[in-house]
């Protein structure tokens, strides 16, 4: 009996080392694990940024942005404002809330988010749906993990699958092309872009047919709000934005014709069902750009139109009107 | 609650203290129900109401139709019964789905209404704890068990967390007479500081619940991503791509289902009680019908049990009578899993499958009796064939709609052999691959070197550890930050 008592505590005093090891290693790696990604934002923003600021954030879909363009709109409307593209390819509002932090210490006056379908892409993330908040439950888990600050890496605690699949990527990279180069960037103030000399050349007119390989609709899952991870983010970041009095200005991004009629009628219900409980909670208009210029000779795949061209200076444009629009309110 | 929350780690925690500080085993069997009923309001908020009604009905039923003589009267009584759980699930689960074959039908004919749907929310579980309290009945009605004394101890049966949601489905021969074992112990022996907490249950278990946490978090939840977006949209997918995409859903679905029994089992274990096991490496099943024995197998049996063999009852010589069972059963199974129509075709095939194979046995028996079947080579042959012609059937498993499942299972049966695209995806979900090739690396040992559970669970001490800390640390660096949930709660 004592025995059987006394490995019941061996066992229990295994498992209990066994989480503080596994939980420290866990922590240990968190905080040297260079989060390239993370690593770029926290450069950029570490930097001295001095006048008023405008950020624009968003994916892909707002390369063709040009901040130093929306700026002179700005500008010539009486409005000195310095404009930064803070796009970065595959970004998503999850990945944004990460570095809210950086930006707020910015102070930028204004910060300009531009959505897609793509945005709320599910790729395997859910929100498993919380019972009723009169239920007494357990902290949650990141909740937990939150307290917890690193000496950098901040954040990184939220997710850290991002930091493991940073890292590996980055490795993956430096294997496969010389990680020295200089790299480029499409326009100034466009830090975390890279010059893809592909999207100045648009593509042509059988390869963005309903048929053809481009125009093929290769989507993801949407989720409902009540479900949608990303949409979650979204507005716990503008949340946050807000608190901070800084102003949240939400656009969609244009795509092609072809490829807005392959969208399953449900995921734009969905989508549509989101911009509309932005407005109505945030008490703004979302722009909505998704479908104004879906027949226009501009583009180099379904959801890119093409960039450094006077062709697309319409867009910068869009979105200065936008931000004017804003500030007039 | 999630397996994988804090919630249920903090929960499981109070739950063993409370039980190992409690000696007495009625107030355990009574913080146990207390705690399962918290564990599905938790997550089920007013839904609960369906679990204690069910609870209640089947508890007299069964003991009126085993204190009657009357074989109409325990007729009746069990038509009650029946009625009474199937029709709350076929309410809940599926009458939306019938609404809307009402109202497509009605569209063909130009009716101008269509019936508005009522746009239900599932109860958690409904499905397992439905097949749960209908077996108890019937087999009372049959004879074949005596009706649980006390409601508490049949609720407990009914609501017993760590198989409430999904499975395996219990049966009351199996869970009752434990329940009941140990309270007798108790009263004779006296003993009442005798522990529930057995160290070698408590290594045993806690080493199942790594190996469903490993399987669920480390591999299902980062394989679902690649799953995702190749089904998405397959139209336009090459074969191979569609075939990457049925096996990475095959191991998805695997990790996720007998991940969440390992945890289930693992937790049951602990606290003193035995779960059967719902899986048996079913991908290295040689034919349709051993992948049956080896998958899902509470629900299989409990098919096999309650409505294949009653079916074929009058006459199991006829090839005939054997084939329509075994369609009709596997029609149901494919429903059980989800109003859609899919689900009904991977019932379809399944039954296909599973019935072609038995004619053969039955007809040409020399074939399955042949030397070259009892071979190394024709036993991976049978083999690849098997799990070729499941994860095909797995295809309706996962999608959705009608049109991409049909341009699915046309690129994966009639192959194109191009690889361009396949290259792609590949490249673009590294991780994801990297994954699955572990896992059939890990699933291959496992079946070669036999229960790697039991020799888990057997190191000594600090490789045991070790192990712990390599599972822990593993599920930390992919872990999302939110859970995810499990499939089968959807059923």
């Amino acid at each position: 009996m004592i025995k059987s008592v006394n490995s019941v505590r061996k066992t229990t005093f295994s498992i209990f080392i066994a989480f503080v090891f596994s939980v420290s290693i866990f922590l240990f790696i968190m905080s040297i694990t260079p989060d390239y990604k993370y690593l770029e934002h926290k450069e950029f923003y570490s930097q001295d940024l001095t006048g008023e600021k405008i950020f624009i954030f968003g994916s892909s879909q707002i390369y063709a942005l040009n901040p130093v363009d929306i700026s002179s709109h700005l500008l010539k409307q009486g409005h000195d404002y310095t404009v930064y593209n803070l796009g970065q390819g595959s970004s998503d509002a999850e990945e944004q809330l990460r570095t809210i932090d950086f930006v707020i210490s910015q102070e930028p006056k204004i910060v300009v988010y531009g959505i897609a379908y793509q945005t709320f892409y599910s790729h395997g993330r859910t929100i498993v749906e919380t019972p009723p908040e009169s239920l007494i439950s357990p902290p949650k888990l990141s909740d937990l993990l939150s307290i917890i600050s690193l000496p950098y890496n901040t954040g990184l605690l939220d997710n850290p699958k991002f930091a493991t699949i940073n890292t590996f990527n980055h490795f993956y990279q430096k294997q496969t092309r010389n990680f020295q180069e200089e790299l480029e960037h499409p326009y100034l103030n466009t830090p975390f872009f890279v010059r893809t000399p592909n999207a100045e050349i648009p593509a042509e007119q059988k390869d963005l047919e309903k048929d053809g390989k481009l125009a093929n609709y290769k989507g993801n899952e949407i989720y409902p709000m009540n479900k949608n991870r990303t949409y979650s983010a979204l507005k716990e970041l503008t949340h946050i934005l807000n608190d901070h009095n800084i102003e949240v200005i939400i656009f969609t991004t244009p795509h092609l014709k072809n490829w807005l009629e392959q969208v399953p009628v449900q995921q734009k219900e969905i989508f549509n069902s989101m911009l509309d409980d932005l407005e109505k909670e945030f008490n703004f208009e979302v722009f909505r750009l998704h479908d104004k210029y879906d027949v226009m000779d501009i583009w180099i795949d379904n959801d890119h139109h093409i960039a450094h061209s006077e062709k697309t200076d319409f867009y910068s444009e869009e979105v200065a009107k936008m931000i004017l629009t804003r500030i007039d309110e | 609650m999630l397996f994988t929350t804090i919630d249920f780690i903090v929960f499981f925690v109070l739950i063993l203290a409370a039980v190992a500080i409690i000696k007495h085993r009625k107030f355990q069997h009574l913080i146990l129900l207390g705690g399962s009923y918290y564990f599905f309001y938790f997550s089920s908020n007013y839904l609960i109401v369906l679990l204690i009604f069910s609870t209640i009905l089947d508890f007299y039923l069964a003991k009126m139709i085993h204190d009657t003589k009357d074989a109409f009267r325990k007729k009746l009584l069990l038509t009650i019964s029946l009625a009474g759980n199937l029709g709350l699930l076929g309410f809940f689960k599926y009458s939306d789905f019938a609404i809307l074959q009402f109202n497509i039908l009605g569209n063909y004919f130009d009716l101008s209404t269509e019936i508005p749907l009522f746009n239900l929310v599932l109860p958690l579980g409904i499905s397992f704890y439905t097949f749960q309290t209908l077996s108890y009945t019937i087999d009372v009605y049959r004879g074949n068990l005596t009706p649980s004394k006390t409601l508490s101890e049949f609720a407990l049966f009914v609501a017993f967390f760590p198989q409430l949601v999904a499975g395996p489905i219990l049966r009351a021969k199996q869970f009752l007479p434990q329940l009941r074992e140990k309270i007798q112990n108790f009263e004779t022996t006296g003993n009442i500081k005798q522990s529930i907490l057995k160290n070698s249950n408590l290594k045993f278990g806690i080493t199942l619940m790594a190996f469903g946490f490993f399987k669920k978090m480390f591999f299902a939840d980062n394989i679902a991503p690649l799953v995702d977006d190749i089904f998405f949209n397959p139209i336009g997918a090459e074969s191979f791509t569609i075939i990457l995409g049925a096996l990475a859903f095959a191991i998805q679905v695997y990790g996720d289902f007998s991940g969440y029994t390992d945890i289930a089992i693992g937790a049951a274990f602990i606290l003193g009680f035995k779960i059967p096991a719902n899986f048996n490496k079913p991908y290295f099943a040689t034919s349709p019908t051993e992948f049956w024995n080896k998958w899902h197998i509470s629900l299989s049996s409990w098919v096999r049990d309650y409505l294949y063999l009653p079916l074929i009852f009058k006459n199991r010589k006829s090839t005939l009578r054997v084939f329509t069972g075994l369609l009709i059963s596997f029609f149901l199974i494919g429903l059980w899993h989800g109003a859609g129509l899919n689900f009904i075709i991977f019932g379809i095939i399944q039954g296909l499958f599973v019935g072609i194979h038995t004619v053969i046995r039955k007809k040409i028996p020399f074939l399955g009796n042949h030397f070259f079947f009892k071979t190394k080579l024709g036993t991976i042959i049978s083999i690849a064939i098997t799990q070729y012609l499941t994860f095909f059937s797995f295809l309706a498993f996962r999608i959705h709609d009608m049109d991409h499942l049909f341009y699915s299972m046309q690129k994966y049966l009639l192959l194109d052999f191009q690889i361009a695209e396949t290259i792609g995806v590949i490249q673009s979900h590294k991780i994801s691959i990297i994954l699955m090739v572990s896992f059939m690396i890990i699933h291959f040992i496992s079946f070669k070197k036999g229960n790697l559970v039991e020799k888990f669970a057997n190191l000594n001490y600090f490789y045991w550890v070790l192990f712990l800390i390599t599972g822990i640390l593993l599920i930390l660096l992919f872990y999302d930050g939110n859970p995810t949930d499990f499939i089968y709660f959807k059923f």
